[in-house]
C-alpha cells in the first residue's frame, strides 16, 4: 500500500509550490527556499526517542529535535547541545555535561537542564516503551526505576539550570557515545502525561512540533510526506532554508526525480552512480558506513538455534561477489559488527564456500523442507538485490528461504510478536564506541528490551563487553573487545551482509553539503546550508 | 476493463435473442449450416483475429513448455553476471542479481496465463450464475444482485484490488480472487439480460407448464442461450485480467519475488540507469504484455463478430 502511494507521491501537487529547484530560476528573492530530500522509508510516525529504532523517523528527529552530542561524519562525538564534551570523574563514576546558555525552545519556553533531566528519567524509565532503558543499566538508582520501586534516577541531577549529572554504580565509557545523542524532548509539554501513555501520546504520533533542532515539525501527510519548517531559536541562529520536504519514495523513483529537479537531495544506489554522475547540475559524495546491512536470525524460533545453520548461510552466500558486482565495490565486507580497533584481524572470513555450508547442513541434520521467511521492507533497490540473491544462494545449498515484503507497520508487529524468521535491515553507528554493539547483541537487550533482534545469548560475549566498557586503560580495553569480536564473529548471531558506503546525490545548488556515512543524518550540519536558484 | 462494458449492456438482449434462435435449431447438424461452424468460418475471415489466436497458441506453448525452452533458471542468480546486456548465452541479458531474462519473461508467461485463464473463468462462472439467478428469479432476489453488481462497476477496480491485496497479502491464488470479484458483474448482466428474454419464449413456457425445474431451464436452455456472449466477454476478461496482474504486480501487490511476473519485471526495472541504458530489462516484458493483451482482444473482437455478426464493426 504504502509502495503504491510512494508511487504517487510523483505527482504530489506539494511540489508545485517548490521554488528551490531551480527550473524556474527567475522566482524573487522573497520567496521561501524549499528543500525536497529523499526519506528511504515512509516513518513509522513516532517521533520519540523512546520509540523503538527506526532510521526514516531518526531522519526526521535529527531535524526537528536536538542532543546534548552528536556525531560528526569522521564518527567522532561533538558538542551540540552541550557547551564542550561531558566532563569524566578520575574514578570514572561522574559525568558531568555542560550545557549551552540562554537557549529556548520553538515555542520560545527556556530550555534547561532540567529538560534533560525529564528526557533521562524518561529514557530510563521501561514504563515509556524504550527500548533504550537497558543503556543506562549502570547509572545509580536506574535498577530501582526499572523494578517500579523509585519514579526517577537518583543518579541524574541537574545542580543548576546548566549542568547536567550522571552518576554511575561502575565505570562505563561506552555510556557517553551511547546516550549522549539522545533527543532532549520538551518538559513544559510533557509532564503531566502518564510515562505509559507516552508511546501513543500525540505530542509524539501527530505534532512533535516543539523542540530545539533546526526545524520545527509542521506535518506528516502519510506517505506523501514530512513538512518542516526553520526554527528561529534554533541554538546556531535561523538556518538558511526555509522549509524541507521530506518525501518517502523508492530509491529508483528519488533518483529519476533527481534528474527532473523534483527532488534536491536523495541517497542513491552505486548501481545508479554512473548515471547520476554524467547529469548535469548533480553533485555526488559518499561516506563510509558505520553500521551495516544485515539479517537478524530469530533464535526464539527452535530450528534457528544451531550455530551451524547460522555459519552455512554465511558460506552459502557469495557477499564478496555481491560487494564487487552489485553493490560496484561501494561497501565494505563485514564479519563482525566491531569496527576499527575493535575489529581484531584474525577473524573467520567465511568466504563463499557453498560445499563447507552443504557440509554444516548435513553435519546438523536440517531439514531442507523447513522453510524460512525472510521479511524485509523493500523499496532500497540494494536492499533488494541482496534479499534476491540471499533467496536464490541459501536455496541452492538447501536452506528453502522465502521472501516477504512487509510495510513498517507489519513489520513492527512481527518483532513485537517475534514472530519473524529473519529480517533484513541495516543502520547503526559502531564505530564511535565498541560499546553499541552491547544493545544489539546482549542477554539483558532483547528487543524490546533493547535492539537484539536474534535474541541471541552468549554470557561470556556479556561479561567481557561489560568488563571491557568498564575498563578505562584504552588498550586494555580493547584487547577485551576484540575478545568480544571473537566471540561474535564464531557464533554469528546475524548475518552480516555488507557495510555500504553512503552516497548522497544532490544539486549543486546546495551549498555546504558534507556527505555523512550515516544515512539518518545527511542534515548534521544543515545550518551551514544554502540554497541557491 | 471497463471499455466493454456498454457494448454488452442490455441493448445485447435483441442479439442474445438472435444466438437463441440459431442455437435451437442447431438440433439438426447439418454440416455446412450449422451455426457454430457458421461462427467458426466467419472468425477464420478476420484475419485479425486469427493473428492473435496464434500468437497466443505460442504464449501458451512457451508457458507450457518453459523449462524445455529456458535453458537457465529464471531464478538463479549469477553474481559473476549482473545486468550483462543480451548475448549467446544469455539471449536477452540479465538483471541486477544476474538472473537470465529470456528464462524470467517466459516462466512470466506461466503467471500471466494462469491469472488471466482462472481470474477470467471464475469471474464468467460467477457472473453466470449470479445473472442466471437473477433474470430467472426476479423479485427483490435480482434487485439485491442486480444492484450489488452495480455497486462492484461503478468502484474503481484498481482501488478494490489494491486493499483486498492489502489486507489478504499478496499471492496468487489471491489475486485470482480478488481479480475475479471485481470482473463478475459484467458476465452477470450479461447473463441476465439474456436470461430476461429466454424466460418469455415458448418453448420455455412450455417446459415450465411440463413442470420443468428451474434448475433444469438454466442448464438446458439458458446457458447454453447465453454461451456465445459468455465465451466473448470471458476471452476479454483473460485481458483484463492480465493488465490486472501486471499492475498489481508492478506496485509489488502481486506475484511476489523471486518468482517472475511481467508486471514485477518491470518493477525491478524501474531505476533511471535501467532505463536510460539497459532496454533488455524492460522492452521485453513490456511488450510481452502489450503483445498478449492486444491478441487477447484482437480474439475477442474475433468471437463476438463471429458470434454475432450484426455487431461487426461496431466495436
Amino acid at each position: 500500500m504504502a509502495m503504491v502511494l510512494a508511487v504517487a507521491a510523483c505527482s504530489d501537487p506539494t511540489q508545485d509550490d517548490t521554488s528551490g529547484s531551480g527550473d524556474d530560476g527567475a522566482s524573487s528573492g522573497s520567496e521561501d527556499t524549499v528543500l525536497n530530500a529523499y526519506l528511504y522509508q515512509p516513518p513509522a510516525a513516532v517521533f520519540s526517542p523512546m520509540a523503538p529504532a527506526s532510521g526514516p523517523d531518526q531522519v526526521v528527529m535529527n531535524l526537528i529535535f536536538d542532543s546534548l552530542l552528536g556525531v560528526d561524519p569522521d564518527y567522532d562525538l561533538y558538542p551540540r547541545l552541550a557547551a564542550d564534551l561531558p566532563e569524566i570523574s578520575e574514578d570514572g563514576l561522574t559525568i558531568t555535561y555542560k550545557i549551552k546558555e540562554g537557549l529556548t525552545w520553538s515555542d520560545g519556553e527556556p530550555f534547561t537542564s532540567q529538560d534533560v533531566l525529564f528526557t533521562y528519567n524518561l529514557m530510563t524509565n521501561p514504563d515509556t516503551g524504550s527500548p533504550g532503558a537497558s543503556k543506562f543499566a549502570d547509572v545509580q538508582g536506574a535498577a530501582e526505576v526499572a523494578a517500579g520501586t523509585a519514579e526517577t534516577v537518583s543518579g541524574f541531577s541537574a545542580p543548576d539550570d546548566t549542568t547536567f549529572v550522571m552518576t554511575l554504580t561502575k565505570p562505563n565509557i561506552g555510556i557517553v557515545a551511547l546516550t549522549g545523542n539522545t533527543m532532549i524532548v520538551p518538559e513544559h509539554i510533557l509532564a503531566d502525561i502518564p510515562a505509559a501513555d507516552m508511546d501513543t501520546t500525540e505530542f509524539f504520533t501527530q505534532s512533535p512540533n516543539v523542540g530545539l533542532g533546526p526545524y520545527i515539525f509542521q506535518e506528516y501527510k502519510t506517505d506523501q510526506h514530512v513538512h518542516l519548517v526553520k526554527n528561529p531559536s534554533f541554538r546556531e541562529g535561523e538556518v538558511e532554508i526555509d522549509e524541507i520536504y521530506l518525501r518517502p519514495v523508492t530509491s529508483d523513483v528519488a533518483t529519476a526525480q533527481l534528474g527532473t529537479g523534483e527532488m534536491d537531495l536523495v541517497q542513491i544506489s552505486p548501481a545508479d552512480l554512473e548515471t547520476v554522475e554524467a547529469m548535469d547540475g548533480i553533485e555526488v559524495g559518499s561516506g563510509p558506513g558505520a553500521g551495516y546491512i544485515r539479517t537478524s536470525v530469530n533464535e526464539k524460533k527452535p530450528y534457528l538455534q544451531d550455530v551451524r545453520l547460522r555459519q552455512a548461510m554465511l558460506y552459502a552466500v557469495d557477499r564478496q561477489q555481491l560487494i564487487d558486482e552489485a553493490l560496484g565495490g561501494h561497501a565494505q565486507p563485514v564479519n563482525t559488527s566491531f569496527m576499527n580497533d575493535a575489529l581484531p584481524d584474525d577473524l573467520e572470513t567465511y568466504d563463499y564456500d557453498p560445499d563447507r555450508a552443504r557440509e554444516l547442513l548435513a553435519e546438523m541434520n536440517w531439514d531442507p523442507n523447513q522453510v524460512i521467511e525472510l521479511s524485509w521492507i523493500p523499496g532500497q533497490r540494494d536492499r533488494d538485490t541482496a534479499a534476491t540473491i540471499l533467496e536464490s544462494q541459501l536455496n541452492e545449498v538447501g536452506i528453502k528461504l522465502q521472501l516477504k515484503q512487509v510495510q513498517p507497520g507489519e513489520l513492527t508487529d512481527l518483532m513485537n510478536n517475534q514472530s519473524y524468521d529473519m529480517t533484513l535491515y541495516g543502520g547503526g553507528n559502531y564505530a564511535t564506541d565498541p560499546w553499541a554493539v552491547y544493545p544489539i547483541n546482549s542477554c539483558a537487550t532483547w528487543f524490546p528490551n533493547g535492539g537484539n533482534l536474534s535474541y541471541w545469548c552468549n554470557e561470556e560475549f556479556d561479561q567481557l563487553m561489560l568488563e571491557a566498557n568498564a575498563t578505562v586503560d584504552e588498550a586494555a580495553r580493547y584487547d577485551l573487545y576484540q575478545q568480544a569480536a571473537r566471540i561474535e564473529n564464531a557464533e554469528v548471531p546475524m548475518i552480516y551482509l555488507y557495510n555500504p558506503d553512503t552516497i548522497w546525490a544532490y544539486t549543486d545548488d546546495i551549498k555546504g553539503f558534507v556527505p555523512n556515512g550515516d544515512f539518518t543524518n545527511p542534515f548534521w550540519n544543515v545550518q551551514e546550508w544554502s540554497l541557491e536558484g | 476493463m471497463s471499455d466493454l462494458r456498454p457494448s454488452l449492456d442490455t441493448p445485447e438482449v435483441a442479439a442474445a435473442e438472435e444466438v437463441v434462435a440459431t442455437e435451437t435449431t442447431a438440433a439438426v447438424r447439418s454440416q455446412r449450416r450449422s451455426p457454430l461452424g457458421m461462427a467458426a468460418r466467419r472468425f477464420r475471415r478476420n484475419k485479425i483475429a486469427v493473428g492473435g489466436g496464434v500468437f497466443l497458441l505460442l504464449i501458451l506453448l512457451l508457458a507450457v513448455f518453459a523449462p524445455l525452452i529456458a535453458q537457465q533458471s529464471p531464478t538463479a542468480v549469477d553474481l559473476g553476471a549482473i545486468r550483462r546486456a543480451p548475448s549467446g548465452e544469455h539471449w536477452l541479458g540479465t538483471d541486477a542479481s544476474g538472473r537470465d531474462v529470456f528464462a524470467r519473461l517466459v516462466y512470466a508467461a506461466r503467471v500471466s496465463l494462469l491469472v488471466g485463464i482462472f481470474a477470467a473463468l471464475l469471474a464468467v462462472l460467477l457472473g453466470t450464475v449470479v445473472g442466471a439467478v437473477a433474470g430467472l428469479f426476479g423479485g427483490w432476489l435480482d434487485t439485491v444482485l442486480m444492484r450489488t453488481a452495480d455497486m462492484m462497476l461503478s468502484f474503481p477496480s484498481i482501488v478494490i484490488l489494491i486493499v483486498l491485496a492489502g489486507i489478504l497479502g499478496p499471492s496468487i491464488p489471491i489475486l485470482i480472487v480478488s481479480i475475479a470479484i471485481t470482473t463478475w458483474p459484467t458476465t452477470a448482466r450479461l447473463v441476465r439480460g439474456v436470461t430476461l428474454a429466454v424466460r418469455e419464449r415458448e418453448y420455455l413456457h412450455a417446459a415450465r407448464v411440463a413442470g420443468a425445474s428451474r434448475g433444469w431451464m438454466l442448464r438446458k436452455h439458458i446457458v447454453p442461450a447465453a454461451m456465445g456472449q459468455i465465451v466473448v466477454v470471458g476471452t476479454i476478461s483473460v485481458a483484463g485480467a492480465i493488465l490486472a496482474e501486471a499492475v498489481l504486480s508492478f506496485l509489488g501487490l502481486g506475484v511476489q519475488p523471486p518468482q517472475a511476473s511481467w508486471g514485477n519485471m518491470l518493477n525491478d526495472a524501474q531505476s533511471l540507469t535501467v532505463i536510460q541504458s539497459m532496454p533488455w530489462l524492460w522492452l521485453p516484458p513490456g511488450l510481452a504484455i502489450a503483445a498478449t493483451v492486444l491478441a487477447v482482444n484482437f480474439v475477442g473482437d474475433g468471437l463476438r463478430d463471429a458470434v454475432d455478426p450484426r455487431q461487426s464493426g461496431r466495436s
